[in-house]
């Protein structure tokens, strides 16, 4: 097969994590505050595929992602590829099969990209302090919210491969 | 020595080139597959919407007989007062067309009222926007003015075909010309964005000195009309203090806005008549 069918797999679930934290942070506006929990969409692709794969599922997912926010088009895609290229050109060291190495960089992978985020924001805005200061509790109330969702998520991604029957080990390692 | 391999160098030297031919891309491309990509995620959000509709018309089917009935009578009697209340409108709108027309005076119904359902909100410390169910089909613009039951809710940022974005009134990006009610002269109002409690503000700048306000009895924020997109007289947010700005010639404040808008579920587009006039005469 050309196609590997993990690339489907990830651009489903991905497309899913998106959908469900625009819908949640769509459902609680009367707080004013968002959930950003896009971590774990940048971690498991380039563990698993091979790289001219995993380029085209980062890239797909960050165009999706860029046309459903309101950020300038383009950023997701650019921090996908390159946060992408760094956890593909180390995978050697991590265990993708578990969930610990994955949901510590999901994490890493979302705090870089909110603080990019929030720097961006900030500095082209009069009310620096407040957008920093509210940034501070988006933060935390989104780690907090990503302890629970990582996990889950990464379980729902390798059980999708079970269930549609690819391969359920990273791609020929120690090679990309 | 070990020989260094060059393919371990792939991902990069593909990362860069992608970086490259992205850099290169004209804008026009870009924009035609954000807006690609948006078209095809508009039907995800339009039936989502219809999801939640459905599930709360099915929340409402659990209610018992004696509780509609209730609400029924109440409802019947909000619609009488209304009724009255539309043909007393339509008498004193019958008169004003009639003076009108002996004056030769233009016509002050300068909009069409478009309602639209918001299907999605992203209202948090970055960005403070929402997506409604109308877009260009419906006649819908960049720049058009959004307004709910309590006043101004923002203009139209970006539309596409049956969906378009409205950037709020809170937003970093929104600036309108303003004035206090009762009070003629114009001074800017800006979004603000939200604060760490997730409230909404704005700010004022350009206020007169001898303006004063207090927190009981604040004064309110309407638009001036200025710039054609929103008619004069709107309410804008309310002003319960006021202080010398850094210049000393002006006022300037905070001012407190309908926090109503946080989940706000209706709205109305007014779009240009003479807009519509302009296209009916192409086609």
């Amino acid at each position: 097969m050309v196609f590997d069918k993990r690339i489907f797999i990830f651009l489903f679930s991905n497309g899913l994590l998106i959908q469900l934290m625009l819908l949640v942070n769509s459902g609680i506006p009367f707080v004013g505050l968002n959930l950003y929990l896009l971590g774990p969409v940048f971690i498991l692709p380039p563990l698993y595929l091979r790289a001219d794969h995993f380029f085209i599922t980062s890239t797909l997912s960050g165009l999706w992602i860029d046309a459903a926010l309101p950020t300038p088009f383009g950023f997701f895609t650019f921090m996908n590829l390159v946060i992408g290229t760094l956890i593909l050109l180390t995978r050697l060291r991590f265990r993708a099969e578990k969930n610990y190495h994955p949901c510590l960089l999901a994490h890493a992978s979302n705090a870089i990209t909110f603080s990019l985020l929030t720097i961006a924001y900030s500095l082209g805005s009069n009310h620096s302090f407040e957008i920093i200061l509210s940034s501070v509790i988006e933060l935390s109330l989104s780690h907090l919210t990503l302890i629970v969702i990582a996990p889950w998520f990464f379980n729902l991604q390798r059980a999708l491969f079970s269930i549609f029957d690819s391969k359920t080990e990273p791609e020929s390692l120690p090679f990309v | 020595m070990a020989q260094f391999r060059l393919d371990r160098l792939t991902p990069i030297i593909t990362l860069f080139a992608f970086l490259f031919i992205w850099w290169l891309t004209p804008n026009i491309a870009k924009l035609f597959l954000e807006k690609s990509f948006q078209e095809f995620q508009a039907p995800i959000w339009l039936a989502t919407h219809a999801l939640e509709a459905q599930s709360s018309n099915a929340v409402l089917k659990t209610k018992s007989k004696d509780d509609l009935i209730d609400i029924i009578t109440t409802l019947k009697r909000k619609n009488a007062f209304y009724q009255q209340i539309d043909d007393l409108n339509k008498t004193y709108n019958d008169e004003i067309q009639r003076l009108e027309s002996i004056l030769g005076l233009q016509n002050r119904f300068l909009f069409k009222h478009e309602f639209a359902h918001v299907i999605q909100r992203n209202i948090g410390s970055w960005w403070q926007t929402i997506r409604i169910n109308k877009g260009r089909k419906h006649g819908v613009q960049k720049g058009d003015a959004v307004i709910f039951v309590g006043g101004v809710v923002g203009r139209i940022a970006s539309t596409n075909y049956y969906t378009s974005e409205i950037d709020l009134l809170t937003s970093d990006d929104f600036r309108i010309s303003a004035t206090f009610l009762d009070d003629q002269r114009p001074l800017i109002y800006e979004g603000s964005g939200t604060n760490q409690w997730g409230q909404i503000s704005g700010t004022i700048k350009n206020a007169p000195q001898d303006l004063m306000t207090n927190s009981i009895e604040p004064i309110h924020l309407v638009t001036t009309g200025l710039g054609g997109k929103f008619p004069a007289g709107i309410k804008i947010g309310e002003v319960p203090w006021l202080e010398p700005d850094n210049t000393g010639l002006f006022q300037a404040g905070k001012v407190n806005i309908d926090q109503r808008l946080l989940g706000i579920k209706e709205v109305v587009i007014l779009i240009p008549y003479n807009r519509i006039e302009e296209l009916n005469d192409g086609l």
